[in-house]
């Protein structure tokens, strides 16, 4: 289509078409030549198409925004069949930035370079559909893999056994073989670093301070332990849960599924373990009812 | 001690100050929003008000369990406050069903504090040994 505008607008423009063509054809040749034959046998056919659509993927971001622009100026009716293909060049402009870097650091043919943007670009999508599913993860992965990479042969242990206390199924079982090559009090420390890292985890759902504040708001005497905090705000977490748990199903019995006021309140008053809150988060009551609650006990109390 | 504690509360009040020392009293509702989030549905929401509440009641609840304790460590004349005394106080109070989970814990993180000074104890005792191995030898050269 894009040889046919040519046409019509640019008398001169076929002759410079098919010169234009006939050298990237010989170039190709040119490569086919210089490969060795093992290659050619395999792949005949996958290495004939290539040329034309890499041919259409660099005239396309040349002139093609002109011509567009051209288009849209003069047939409005064609926007929506041009708009969804704008998306794909992009794809292909970041994957072709992207891979000659990469080409470049491995040193390799040009040949291989080409295969290696098909398959990458058949990959990018699903990469893409990951990415927007899982976005936090695989940058993750990247940055562990850039760090393992760069590090040294001696220092980088420690740098792991620290990204191992925070991230501890990934990176434990690379840890512990780590450990068995060297002598055993290695693997001491590292199931110590362990056991630490599982503490931690339970330890960072409240700050530790505040807990001891609220535990000695009420006498400064009191001394809590260590050990007692850190079971304060273990306990704390649990009551948590099972009190919104509970809260939650007295939502959905009044079929809504945001916790109010209200479903505490009736949470407080339904469980005999919520007592204790019956002071802190009493049931609303109706002006009419509160007024009338207090006379009733008045009377009841000269009688 | 209260008293005073209220008392420094409601003469700040007009500033920030007094706001301030009013938070300290709760746990950070950050804090209490994540954990009620991952108990809930993520189609479930939780008003703002709620989350108020609860950091009431959190509080509350670690006071109610702590006084417990502190009571039983009062009676057996103690003034340190162990991670046992907290997991009777749990099963009296009628919270039975967390003294098992609470109890794994506390052996973690026993286990833990053990390993970490079982480390430190392991490298003392060796400089003592080679400082007492040193000091006979040398008093029975000397003698």
């Amino acid at each position: 289509m894009a040889g046919k505008k040519k046409a019509l607008t640019n008398p001169a423009s076929p002759s410079a078409s098919a010169s234009a063509s006939t050298p990237k054809k010989s170039t190709a040749t040119s490569k086919d030549r210089s490969t060795p034959k093992p290659r050619k046998n395999p792949n005949p056919k996958e290495e004939a198409p290539p040329p034309p659509p890499a041919n259409n993927k660099r005239l396309n971001p040349q002139g093609g925004s002109n011509r567009k622009k051209k288009a849209d100026a003069g047939t409005p009716s064609k926007k929506p069949k041009r708009q969804p293909p704008e998306p794909k060049p992009r794809k292909h402009k970041g994957a072709k930035s992207e891979k000659p870097h990469r080409v470049s650091g491995e040193g390799e043919k040009p040949t291989p370079t080409k295969k290696k943007k098909k398959k990458e670009s058949s990959k990018e999508p699903k990469r893409e559909k990951q990415q927007a599913s899982a976005p936090m993860s695989t940058p993750s992965k990247k940055n562990k893999e850039a760090k393992r990479d760069t590090g040294g042969a001696g220092k980088p242990t420690p740098t792991k056994r620290k990204l191992g206390d925070v991230d501890p199924p990934q990176e434990r079982p690379s840890g512990e073989g780590q450990a068995s090559s060297p002598t055993p009090a290695k693997k001491r420390k590292d199931k110590a670093a362990a056991a630490e890292a599982v503490a931690d985890h339970g330890a960072g759902s409240f700050p530790m301070a505040r807990v001891r504040q609220i535990m000695r708001a009420e006498d400064a005497t009191i001394r809590p332990s260590n050990e007692a905090v850190f079971l304060i705000n273990k306990a704390t977490e649990i009551f948590l849960k099972r009190f919104a748990d509970d809260a939650y199903r007295n939502a959905l019995k009044d079929r809504k599924k945001s916790i109010v006021y209200d479903n505490l309140s009736t949470a407080v008053c339904n469980q005999k373990r919520y007592k204790f809150l019956s002071d802190f988060v009493p049931q609303k009551v109706t002006a009419e009812d509160a007024l009338k609650a207090p006379v009733s006990s008045q009377v009841n109390q000269p009688q | 001690m209260s008293e005073g504690f209220d008392g420094t509360e409601n003469g700040g009040g007009g500033g920030g100050g007094g706001v301030g020392k009013e938070q300290d009293r709760f746990l950070p509702i950050a804090n209490i929003g994540r954990i009620m989030r991952r108990a809930v549905p993520e189609n479930g929401k939780i008003a703002k008000d709620s989350k108020e509440s609860v950091q009431e009641c959190v509080s509350e609840f670690i006071s109610f369990i702590t006084s417990e304790a502190s009571d039983k460590c009062l009676k057996e004349k103690r003034k340190t406050i162990n991670g046992d005394d907290l997991i009777w106080s749990m099963g009296t109070l009628g919270f039975e069903d967390y003294v098992e989970p609470l109890k794994l814990y506390l052996r973690l993180y026993r286990e833990t504090e053990g390993d970490t000074k079982g480390s430190r104890a392991s490298e003392l005792p060796v400089k003592k040994d080679v400082v007492l191995n040193g000091d006979p030898g040398s008093s029975f050269e000397g003698m």
